[in-house]
């Protein structure tokens, strides 16, 4: 039961990275990036090819591998990371040419369909359907732990690399370039009229949001120790979008928990019908469809998210003539509008 | 000269979803990722009423009207709702693809995820000129060009044609002057429903077994044949369905045919490069 | 602009702009010197609103140069126009929704540097601090100006129509243009707002924007405006003070009376 635990938590904070991507793309940017489970096996294949020795194909097993570098763990993630973020520039430079959002859906989803295609298929370049395996526990050759010892230490950093993620991706929120972004999402005649270069900061925003997956693709390759095509759909983006929906746009704690309460709910609740979870095709069949029309319901009832996005507060009394009615005029005004969520009633602060 | 044979009845299948998903962009401005799901509900009908008897017309009339009630159904119960409530492009967007998902996990639980098997028409092969065509790519191309020239005629000639493009113009104008810019929207939902129903019968019918994701698979090709001729242009949408279904058929006879779908995003990655708006010129340079 | 004084800041030649068969601007000249408060007028159609999308870059013209502060700008992106010094106000106002009023203002103030995701991460805390307190002492000293303050928490989507109005002033006040175009701001604005808005366009001015102002209310742009351009039917048909204008024919002629009645 405790293995148990400590396997929920590691994907569960794995997810949570991946999550933290997709709202760069699709909460801060507003775009509808559907090839970021592209980036997230772009992350992961490139990991495991440079950590992995030379590929020694067999007359039994023909399929072989890229690189095989053999490299240590940590510049491995590092150089994953960044071949992820490379890769998001490349699609964003053809997908964000026209700045329509419409275009942006269309060539992405192509992207992924194309790229899966190509890695399903060919059977030398990342080994095809099969993938790619046999990748020994990262770090362990030096530590020397024990099947139990080494789950908590992976978990453990799996935490560690979240919160690194977490803090890295609210100081960008925060700052100009961040507040640039939401510009850019809210009104871009306007960004642009204000001296924002729509395209340049598009496609900041949308590599920015590949590296994070990438670097959340290798962290998962590197837990399950192998990858293949089959391990990463538009069915598990379709979650993870869900995630930024419920959780609440642009908010990373919303998306969090968003994803954490969708990854964790969904098998559960497939659970609950013993009679379809006997027939092993139905389980995920009826996760899908719960985890899409739960996208469905929240936007129809509480389009904002659980959390709502945080906008910048000021405190500060301000000019003295003026302190009587600010808190009266500021604070306690409904904000209740279509298209923007009600949120919950905490408050909502992003002090300078 | 074969490569260009298939590519011809390729080109007949992807012009009739594209033009049909271009029919419901130009009036409703909603790209819908379900398309896909609009051609497997059509190739299921088919399929379903094939067990009993093998008239083709019938198994015909049965897709398009499986597809023309999905896309009703997803006109009244999931955009209309969020569409009169001003919802964003971005989640009308996320909306389509929550219901493809729910769509194709249905037809998964209703028909299992394995391949079923298909056969329509005879598969007797004829000569015609320099290809090889069987009965059912004949039937096949020439269902795609009275559909299409009926399509033409319809929306030159008719009222309802008028009106829908009048509603592409401009919703709100349309409103006002008196066009029920509603009833046709729902039309053209029915409409885009029943010819991608077809198409995917047809489509079924050409790889001869399939499985819930058969539309899904090929809204690439879709989307690419769209945007190679335009998006939103009908015209164009005919021409970039050719252009795709020959590059897709010719190169499969020099390349590996699993990179059949990849080589129409090679000529989309292409067209988006050199003439973004598309082989024939967009209509409008709507901002987002 | 003949008597010596240095050249315009602001110097449109023959600039034209074709929609298929409509010939919304066919062939503009004039000029705005710097520190000038210029009405631009013209009855409905007349292409005046054309005329500012052309100057802020968002539409292309098709023929014609733009010289803005000793550079041509014509058929330049926005954001490169915007950084030249040239900002305007959108006829329809385009706050930022889902942001607050504060943070619509803090996007108003041109970023310093390159606004860059290595810039967000590498600067250092007490640094991005320091220029964040100062952007926000600018941004609430503004918003104060425009009657503001009490809304700079509130989304902007909450804001009233006249509110909306006092919003684009503020951005364009912390933009700190060198010219400011200024389309219709008293369209659909109550009158106490009115003098809001007209007090708003003094400070402009005051500051030191120089200030090309499109209106329909004569009264305002007469009390206003130093001076105003005619347009009819895309071309500049006049210039002068109003009082002049008033006995022009051409003039009078456009606004079919409407000059005598204001």
């Amino acid at each position: 039961m405790l293995q148990y635990t400590v396997t929920v938590c590691t994907v569960g904070a794995i997810t949570a990275i991946l999550v933290l991507g997709v709202n760069v793309s699709w909460g801060w940017v507003g775009q509808i990036d559907l090839a970021y489970y592209a980036y997230v096996a772009i992350g992961a294949y490139a990991a495991m090819v440079l950590e992995l020795p030379k590929a020694h194909p067999a007359p039994t097993t023909p399929n072989s591998y890229i690189l095989g570098l053999h490299w240590p763990f940590i510049p491995s993630v590092l150089v994953a990371t960044a071949i992820g973020g490379a890769a998001a520039l490349v699609v964003g430079t053809i997908a964000l040419r026209r700045l329509r959002g419409d275009y942006i859906a269309i060539i992405t989803a192509c992207t992924a369909l194309m790229l899966t295609a190509v890695t399903s298929v060919d059977n030398h370049l990342l080994g095809g359907y099969i993938g790619i395996y046999g990748l020994a526990e990262p770090l362990n050759t030096t530590l020397h732990l024990g099947p139990t010892g080494y789950s908590y230490f992976y978990l453990g950093l799996c935490i560690f690399c979240l919160l690194l993620a977490y803090l890295v991706l609210e100081r960008i929120y925060k700052s100009p370039f961040g507040r640039s972004l939401r510009a850019v999402r809210e009104n871009d005649t306007a960004a642009a009229a204000f001296g924002r270069n729509l395209f340049w900061l598009r496609l900041r925003g949308y590599a920015l949001g590949g590296a994070v997956g990438a670097f959340g693709g290798a962290l998962f390759a590197n837990y399950l120790l192998a990858w293949n095509p089959a391990s990463w759909s538009l069915t598990e983006v379709t979650l993870l979008i869900a995630g930024v929906v419920v959780g609440g746009q642009a908010n990373s704690r919303g998306v969090i928990i968003g994803s954490v309460l969708i990854e964790s709910a969904l098998p559960q609740i497939s659970q609950l019908f013993p009679l379809l979870t006997s027939n092993s095709t139905i389980g995920p069949s009826i996760a899908s469809i719960l985890g899409a029309s739960g996208i469905i319901l929240m936007l129809r009832f509480r389009p904002g998210g659980l959390l709502r996005e945080r906008r910048a507060i000021d405190r500060t009394g301000g000019p003295a003539s003026l302190v009587p009615e600010v808190p009266a005029v500021s604070f306690a005004r409904p904000t209740t509008a279509t298209g923007v969520g009600v949120g919950t009633s905490r408050e909502v602060e992003r002090d300078g | 000269m074969l490569g260009v044979g298939f590519g011809l009845v390729t080109a007949s299948i992807v012009a009739l979803s594209t033009v049909a998903m271009s029919l419901q962009f130009s009036v409703t401005r909603t790209i819908n990722f379900a398309h896909g799901e609009l051609m497997t509900v059509g190739a299921y009908a088919a399929f379903l009423v094939a067990k009993s008897t093998s008239d083709l017309p019938l198994q015909a009339v049965a897709a398009m009207a499986a597809g023309a009630a999905l896309g009703w159904v997803l006109n009244v119960a999931l955009f209309q709702p969020f569409v009169q409530r001003n919802a964003t492009k971005l989640v009308i967007f996320v909306l389509s693809v929550a219901a493809s998902f729910i769509i194709q996990n249905v037809l998964q639980i209703g028909f299992g995820g394995s391949y079923v098997d298909y056969q329509a028409g005879s598969t007797t092969a004829y000569n015609v000129g320099p290809f090889q065509w069987t009965a059912m790519d004949i039937v096949t191309m020439a269902v795609a060009v009275v559909v299409l020239v009926a399509l033409h005629l319809t929306i030159r000639r008719t009222k309802f044609g008028r009106a829908q493009r009048a509603v592409a113009d401009d919703v709100l104008l349309a409103r006002t002057t008196g066009v029920g810019a509603k009833r046709i929207i729902a039309l053209t939902w029915l409409l885009d429903g029943a010819i991608a129903g077809l198409a995917g019968m047809l489509l079924a019918a050409q790889v001869g077994s399939f499985t819930p994701t058969l539309g899904f698979g090929y809204l690439l090709v879709i989307f690419s044949a769209a945007i190679v001729g335009g998006i939103g242009q009908m015209y164009g949408a005919m021409l970039g369905a050719l252009v795709i279904g020959l590059v897709m058929e010719v190169s499969a006879v020099y390349v590996n045919p699993s990179y059949k779908e990849s080589m129409a995003f090679l000529i989309l990655v292409a067209v988006l490069l050199f003439r973004p708006q598309g082989i024939v010129t967009a209509l409008s340079e709507s901002n987002t | 602009m003949d008597d010596g004084t240095p050249a315009p800041l602001l110097e449109v030649r023959g600039l034209r702009k074709h929609f298929g068969g409509v010939k919304a601007v066919d062939g503009c000249d004039f000029e705005v010197g710097a520190g000038e408060m210029v009405g631009l007028i013209g009855p409905n159609g007349a292409g005046k609103s054309t005329v500012v999308e052309l100057l802020s870059g968002l539409l292309k013209p098709d023929a014609g140069t733009v010289l803005f502060d000793g550079r041509e700008i014509q058929g330049l992106p926005p954001h490169r126009i915007f950084a030249s010094g040239l900002s305007r106000c959108f006829q329809l106002a385009k706050p930022w929704p889902r942001l607050s009023v504060l943070e619509n203002l803090l996007i108003a103030i041109p970023p310093e540097g390159k606004d860059t995701i290595w810039r967000a991460l590498l600067t250092p805390p007490s640094r991005v601090r320091a220029a964040e307190r100062a952007a926000r002492e600018r941004a609430l000293a503004v918003a104060e100006q425009y009657r503001l303050h009490p809304l700079r928490n509130d989304y902007a989507y909450t804001l009233s129509g006249g509110q909306r109005r006092l919003l684009e002033f503020a951005r364009i006040a912390l933009a700190r243009p060198k010219l400011a175009l200024l389309d219709e701001p008293m369209a659909g604005v109550n009158p106490v707002l009115q003098v809001e808005i007209e007090r708003g366009i003094r400070n402009l001015v005051e500051d030191g924007t120089t200030v090309l102002l499109i209106e329909h209310n004569l009264g305002f742009v007469e009390r206003i405006c130093d001076r105003v351009i005619v347009m009819v039917e895309g071309r500049v048909a006049a210039t002068g003070s109003l009082a002049e204008l008033r006995d022009n024919p051409i003039v009078q002629d456009a606004y079919l009376g409407v000059v005598g009645a204001a």
